[in-house]
């Protein structure tokens, strides 16, 4: 049974501000296409770099303005919350996982194969991230779901090694050992006892490396080697917008203005979790 | 203590050893490297010279010899695009992130800490709450879009500073801040916290009690007490630039190692991008290794774990 009403009040406790943000954001990812007020990859030559509407030559119905191509770029915004977040959320969800996984396996079972996993974390988290990814992306080539699985596939060394930790020191607890007693399997010990044990700080870790996972795929798309074009994602966006930094703030500007609201709010409630669900950070000051 | 550090040695070497291995399966990865090499334009026979040269038609094994040995020489094969030694075009682009880094870091080190020490002596007042949102700003701002925002304010707008390139000190102002300011940002919220752990401390009372100075408690006493994570966490953040230079090269135009990673990838070239990713690794790893050794120094307890 799902505690929905404890779940509701937590929620009203959440941070006002970061809360609100991300909901909008969340309808405009989801029901973007249908939010926008033109299809975010029409382009009119006709109507091509206007100004937001409160400058002159502005128009009300291009309220961020136009880029080059004459596309509305509070659409793209819009519709480029359901690329940022999908890719962002998938990331987290798998990274998370696997990370889980491989912290659990090789911090209950320990030995060779907890070396081992280690020492893959180890060299994962050495390679610098970025680096890493852009040669990646490059390789196997740019699409939506190559790019989760490349950022993912360098995440997940990022959750195994603090989740270890934390496993490590379940391992040692009283009910692990009353459970070795009453003749539980390692399989059933790691998943029923360990596992659920570990889920508050996945869920705290997630939302902090959320705002990473989705600076780093802007990032990517700035480069031009992650999402690709014309898909309206925001760091491919503030990348055409270099090009008319003279005559055009508006193309690079608005996007970034949307990048910082994400990732401050989900660093925002990543902090408050953490304060939230893990007893021991109620009295460390941050 | 010579058991740990030979230790630490043994497991940098293995890490070491496993990214050349991944290094090098990145391009094999696709299945050809040849025709991941190769131009678009290349005939059959450009393809099979390629195969033969870069020895690309023996075993798997004899290749990562061939290639890690050459390597540890300093031979990290030619590149395609220069036909040029890899080796010499780091050594032509190194200098310049290095000159960027360091000025980027010494930013980051006189800005963050005072604001860090200064935030935690005046814990929950004004300087505190605005010192806490410029570190989350740090940590939520894309650096390139920064970048791109200074550039439109300084460059365009008022004409104070260089868009792009190197020459001048005018040029390193914009690139070194914005290379900076996650690690000014990471900086300043650790000697924060370090500062506040110290500050409670009964020698600290001791000493204000004794009449010493405020400025002499918080600098000598506190500050001394709480440098080490904070100077080990600079080490770290300096090699960690290596993911920041690639952005920011790319937006301010800057002759570096990171634009060379971008425009290798961009061009194929990669022997040059190997050569970057590995090197810039086993500097990390090192890094990592003398970190670790120094820590276990100072404090006996991580020795004898």
């Amino acid at each position: 049974m799902i505690p929905f009403r404890k779940i509701f009040s937590n929620i009203l406790q959440a941070p006002k501000f970061p809360t609100i943000a991300l909901l909008i954001f969340l309808i405009c990812g989801v029901f973007g296409h249908l939010i926008a007020p033109h299809d975010p990859n029409q382009t009119s030559f006709q109507h091509s770099l206007l100004p937001p509407f409160w400058m002159k030559g502005g128009l009300a119905s291009y309220p961020l303005g136009s880029d080059h191509l004459g596309r509305d770029i509070l659409s793209r915004i819009i519709v480029g919350a359901g690329v940022s977040l999908e890719v962002g959320i998938l990331t987290a969800f798998f990274s998370g996982l696997l990370g889980a996984l491989v912290a659990t396996l090789g911090g209950y079972l320990g030995g060779k194969i907890d070396t081992l996993l280690m020492r893959l974390v180890d060299m994962v988290l050495s390679m610098p991230f970025l680096v890493l990814a852009v040669t990646l992306a490059a390789i196997i080539g740019a699409s939506k779901y190559n790019l989760i699985i490349i950022l993912a596939g360098v995440a997940w060394a990022w959750y195994a090694r603090v989740l270890r930790a934390e496993v490590l020191k379940i391992k040692e607890g009283d009910f692990i050992r009353l459970a070795i007693v009453a003749g539980c399997s390692k399989t059933r010990i790691m998943v029923r006892h360990v596992f659920p044990n570990i889920v508050n700080s996945l869920v705290v870790l997630a939302t902090l490396n959320l705002g990473v996972v989705i600076i780093a795929e802007a990032s990517l798309s700035f480069l031009g080697l992650g999402i690709p074009p014309p898909a309206p994602a925001w760091g491919s966006m503030i990348s055409e917008g270099r090009n008319y930094i003279g005559q055009a703030w508006w193309l690079s500007v608005w996007p970034g203005v949307a990048i910082l609201l994400v990732v401050l709010s989900f660093n925002l409630l990543g902090d408050w979790l953490r304060v939230r669900l893990d007893p021991k950070f109620r009295q460390t000051r941050l | 203590m010579k058991r740990y550090i030979l230790k630490r040695i043994g497991q940098a070497f293995i890490t070491i050893i496993g990214i050349s291995m991944i290094v090098f399966l990145l391009t094999h990865l696709t299945g050809d490297p040849v025709a991941l090499m190769a131009p678009q334009s290349a005939t059959l026979e450009d393809l099979e010279k390629i195969r033969i040269d870069y020895g690309f038609d023996k075993p798997i094994y004899v290749q990562y010899w061939k290639y890690i040995s050459g390597a540890i020489r300093g031979d990290f094969g030619k590149s395609i695009q220069a036909n040029i030694p890899a080796i010499e075009m780091f050594w032509d682009r190194f200098p310049n992130t290095l000159k960027l880094s360091i000025v980027s870091m010494i930013f980051a080190l006189i800005f963050g800490i005072p604001t860090g020490i200064y935030s935690a002596v005046r814990v929950g007042r004004n300087f505190d709450n605005f010192g806490k949102i410029f570190a989350l700003m740090g940590q939520a701002l894309p650096g390139f879009w920064v970048g791109i925002m200074l550039i439109i304010l300084f460059s365009t707008l008022l004409k104070w500073l260089p868009t792009s390139g190197m020459g001048s000190w005018k040029n390193y102002i914009m690139p070194a801040f914005t290379l900076g300011w996650y690690t000014m940002a990471a900086l300043t919220r650790l000697s924060r916290s370090a500062m506040l752990d110290v500050l409670d401390a009964e020698y600290i009372k001791m000493a204000r009690i004794k009449g010493v100075s405020e400025l002499q408690v918080i600098l000598k006493h506190a500050f001394k007490n709480a440098s080490a994570p904070v100077l080990t966490m600079s080490a770290l953040q300096f090699v960690a630039m290596m993911n920041g230079t690639m952005i920011i090269e790319t937006v301010f135009n800057w002759p570096g190692l990171g634009r060379l990673i971008v425009n290798s990838i961009f061009a194929r070239d990669y022997p040059v991008v190997q050569m970057c990713v590995l090197i810039s690794s086993s500097f990390f790893v090192f890094t990592n290794l003398i970190v670790d050794i120094l820590y276990a120094y100072l404090d006996p307890r991580i020795r004898y774990q």
